[in-house]
């Protein structure tokens, strides 16, 4: 089976490449974004299993890229991370279709079995949607 | 009426207090996120000696620089919190012009990030004194700055210069886009206002959509005696050699 793949977006580097080599080292195979629309390139080229957001970054911030992410690919798994993750932000992301708000500084364990998770709800997903249109396609030809 | 401008000059004061306060507090929590994933990185570099039997040492020493690294931006930010929450101590008192600016461009780097905006200083190799509230003073700049940040939604550098005359210095915001008269522009500009006032100083705006917008503050320097080594140019803008 394939390593699990995420792409950890946050514009603080130093911690955003800290947790990567540290997911590495289990065994995933992590990317890095500095920004929102470095994440939304990403997506663009490569598939994840997760995306883990930052909440306050600059220019383009955690919500509004979670937004832009999901409206590309409604399937996509993301969760945020954030130090200042108020209620209200956490309800908001929800309602963007976030999987979970996570607090900062959060146990790598914990992120990792979150992206595992993650993995799983997103082959699910994917399997409903190709059985949905198979089904279609059985429909239309009247079989 | 000047009663009620007082109060809200206090309360807008909170407000800005608490603003700056915040926004360290993130800045110094990113500086513990970070020494907090390094010291968890430092961890799985020993875990591994005891499954390979074999010590990656130079690892080790890399990750101890960082954190050495963090540790020192979060010092840098804890001392510039501690002298931004000091200049409430004195109603009035003697301080550095350069020094207090240096301060504001530092304290202003956060919201100017969030806002994708370069914020630079041009300042000369020369100070001068001033005598007046050092709250008020940082909080006019730091409002030169917002108004600057938000008066164009394409704003992408923001520059803060000062020039000294004879018997006033003045403080220059400059931002390549022209000014746009937003409501929350408006309201700073009179929170601005009321600074001045308070700071017996007078603030002037230009916005041209060539020249972009430039907010200028001028404020009359410390009595002499305070300090004699001010750069000194004359009243119509020529640099002097001689001490003021």
């Amino acid at each position: 089976m394939r390593a699990d793949r995420v792409l950890l977006v946050d514009d603080e580097t130093e911690f955003v490449e800290t947790l990567a080599e540290r997911m590495r080292t289990r065994g995933l195979t992590a990317r890095t974004a500095h920004s929102g629309s470095d994440a939304l390139e990403s997506v663009a080229k490569t598939t994840f299993d997760a995306i883990v957001l930052d909440l306050a970054m600059p220019g383009m911030d955690g919500i509004e890229t979670l937004r832009l992410l999901r409206e590309a690919d409604p399937n996509l798994q993301i969760m945020l991370l954030s130090g200042q993750a108020t209620a209200r932000v956490a309800a908001e992301a929800m309602k963007e279709g976030a999987i979970d708000v996570l607090e900062k500084p959060a146990d790598i364990e914990v992120l990792i079995n979150k992206i595992k998770e993650a993995r799983a709800n997103k082959i699910m997903l994917t399997e409903a949607e190709s059985r949905e249109h198979v089904d279609d396609i059985l429909k239309r030809k009247g079989w | 009426m000047r009663q009620q401008e007082n109060q809200l000059l206090r309360r807008q004061g909170l407000v800005f207090f608490g603003k700056i306060v915040a926004g360290q507090a993130h800045e110094i929590t990113n500086v513990l996120n970070v020494i907090n994933e390094l010291a968890g990185l430092q961890a799985d570099v020993l875990a591994a000696v005891g499954r390979e039997r074999t010590c990656n040492v130079e690892r080790l020493i890399q990750v101890a620089e960082r954190i050495r690294n963090q540790v020192q931006r979060g010092e840098a930010l804890v001392r510039s919190m501690s002298r931004f929450a000091h200049s409430v101590d004195e109603p009035v008192s003697i301080f550095d012009l350069k020094e207090a600016l240096e301060q504001v461009v530092c304290l202003a780097q956060r919201p100017a990030n969030l806002a994708k905006t370069a914020l630079s200083q041009e300042f000369p190799a020369r100070s001068a004194v001033l005598e007046a509230s050092p709250f008020s003073f940082k909080q006019a700049v730091l409002t030169c700055i917002e108004i600057a940040l938000t008066a164009s939604s394409d704003s992408r550098r923001i520059t803060v210069s000062y020039r000294v005359f004879d018997t006033r210095i003045e403080v220059a915001v400059a931002s390549a886009d022209p000014m746009t008269q937003t409501p929350n522009v408006l309201e700073r500009q009179a929170h601005l206002a009321l600074l001045m006032r308070e700071l017996g100083g007078d603030v002037s705006a230009m916005s041209t959509s060539e020249e972009g917008h430039c907010i200028t503050i001028q404020l009359p320097k410390a009595g002499k005696g305070a300090r004699d080594d001010d750069v000194a140019i004359d009243e119509h803008g020529a640099e002097d050699n001689h001490a003021s």
